[in-house]
């Protein structure tokens, strides 16, 4: 069974590399992925409805919607990001929110 | 030519060219600032270099170059991330090459839809414009702080997400391009209806700039012909401390050059097959200088216009044409849809209409509502001798 774990919290100005007692449960085989991002300053979200989609500065503000999927992409540049973050909306049903949000550092390993 | 003259021109240049390299907007200000500060020391005393742009964009990547230096000894002193270390470009800049002209990749950059509108603006003006943070925090009414931190930010997202430095694809480029029109057309109104002048020139400076690197693009021909439209007639609007409606101003105060010059624009833009927004509203600024008006020819343009960016304010000239086409009653019917209390004009221009109407107490109203929403002296000072006449 596999699970996310999202980490909420307020960032910091710093960029020192993780904390040593952090590293040391991120190299254990069971967390097969992690990723650091950068401050939500740096997000851009995109916000479909009714097959129409509003790009707009800043993280996504949770009103009626909550997480229910986390996605990591490869792209040259945020436009890449935002191409396919499209494409995605594009195939949701419902609608719905996504925060683009850059990467600091990260690892996969996959399951 | 004077160092202020020389650092208008070259400052956008320079500025455009040195994030093309390091893909940092902070950096590319800082070492840019640097290099025109020894430039003012020394060019007055040596002489101009042959070629200032490269000599400024040599000196400024020469600093650059030793700031990242510094930082990457500093991050592996520390064990800081190396995330923040800015790309270092690979070709030495040789001083007397021609430096290409990278604005429109530095204005699709600072205008990019990641960006909210207001750090667009303000990155434009900062970046393209040239002017300080204090300058553009006086021109739109805001504390220096709020200023320094929304230009901060967005240089830093720019930084950390990643925002290309580049002319959009074709399939893009429409929307990306109306965006960078729309922060123009911004800044310019910001300019002329609060009566701060300067960015109104600005504004004018960057369309110029606009139709030089973009000289296919009608839409980009037909902004610059509306903001010089509206421009040539800025002597006219206010005589005595009292705001002027067009049908009253002195003709002899328009600029005729810059109306002139608007309505060769307007044609080069036309011949291109444009007939988009600000072509539209170009068109619409010429027919409105014309004696006699035209006044059919101006409600069928506000019709395109309808059809292509609807919006209450468009209906609410498109009113003031068909009042004279078809009759105040028409117009009337129009105005009367539409939700604009805010809005000052919405209520003179009712006005206007009810008192040709014969409704004089429901004008009297109007005036008054517009009078609280008046923002300039002139613009009350008109508004009362409306009142006055209506009561």
């Amino acid at each position: 069974m596999n699970y996310a774990l999202l980490a909420y919290g307020q960032a910091s100005s710093e960029t020192r590399p993780i904390d040593d007692s952090i590293a040391e449960v991120l190299a254990t085989p069971e967390v097969t992925g992690w990723a650091r991002l950068y401050p939500a300053d740096s997000a851009t979200t995109l916000h479909t409805d009714d097959a129409k989609t509003l790009l707009t500065d800043g993280p996504f503000i949770e009103s009626k919607e909550y997480l229910i999927g986390l996605f990591v992409v490869e792209a040259d540049d945020l436009d890449g990001a935002i191409a396919i973050a499209q494409r995605l909306q594009d195939a949701r049903e419902n609608g719905g929110a996504m925060e683009v949000r850059p990467i600091v550092e990260s690892v996969f390993r996959g399951t | 030519m004077a160092l202020d003259a020389v650092f208008r021109e070259q400052w956008g240049r320079v500025l455009a060219t040195l994030v093309g390299m390091f893909r940092d907007i902070e950096l590319a200000e800082e070492v840019a600032a640097e290099a025109f500060a020894i430039a003012a020391a020394r060019w007055p005393r040596d002489g101009e270099p042959a070629n200032p742009t490269g000599w400024l964009v040599a000196t400024a990547r020469n600093r650059a170059l030793d700031q990242i230096r510094r930082k990457r000894v500093l991050v592996e002193k520390s064990k800081l991330l190396e995330r923040e270390l800015a790309v270092v470009p690979e070709a030495e800049v040789d001083e007397s090459r021609t430096i290409a002209d990278e604005r429109l990749e530095l204005i699709f950059m600072c205008c990019h839809p990641a960006l909210a509108r207001d750090a667009q603006v303000a990155l434009t003006l900062r970046t393209l414009g040239g002017l300080s943070t204090e300058e553009i925090a006086l021109a739109f009414l805001v504390p220096f702080e709020t200023m320094s931190k929304r230009l901060t930010r967005a240089k830093h997202k720019i930084r950390d997400a990643h925002i290309p430095f580049a002319v959009p694809p074709d399939h893009q480029l429409p929307d990306r391009l109306s965006a960078v029109l729309a922060v123009v057309y911004l800044i310019f109104n910001e300019g002329w209806g609060g009566g701060r002048v300067d960015l109104s020139a600005d504004a004018i400076y960057l369309g110029r700039a606009l139709c030089a690197l973009l000289p296919d693009e009608g839409e980009v021909f037909g902004l610059l012909a509306l903001m010089l439209m509206h421009d040539a007639r800025r002597a006219a609007r206010v005589r005595e401390g009292v705001a002027i409606p067009l049908d009253e101003q002195d003709r002899a105060l328009w600029n005729e050059a810059q109306l002139l010059e608007g309505r060769r624009l307007l044609e080069a833009a036309i011949s291109r097959g444009e007939a988009g927004t600000y072509v539209l509203q170009a068109a619409i600024a010429d027919q409105h200088v014309r004696q006699p008006r035209d006044w059919a020819e101006i409600a069928q343009l506000y019709e395109l216009l309808v059809q292509r960016a609807d919006s209450p304010v468009v209906r609410l000239n498109w009113a003031v044409a068909i009042a004279e086409v078809d009759g105040v009653d028409a117009a009337l019917a129009i105005v009367d849809e539409l939700e604009l209390d805010h809005y000052r004009y919405f209520h003179s221009t009712r006005a206007h209409l009810l008192s040709r109407a014969g409704r004089d107490h429901e004008a009297q109203q109007a005036f008054a509502r517009a009078l609280e929403l008046a923002q300039t002296e002139p613009e009350r000072r008109y508004l009362r001798q409306r009142l006055a006449e209506t009561t």
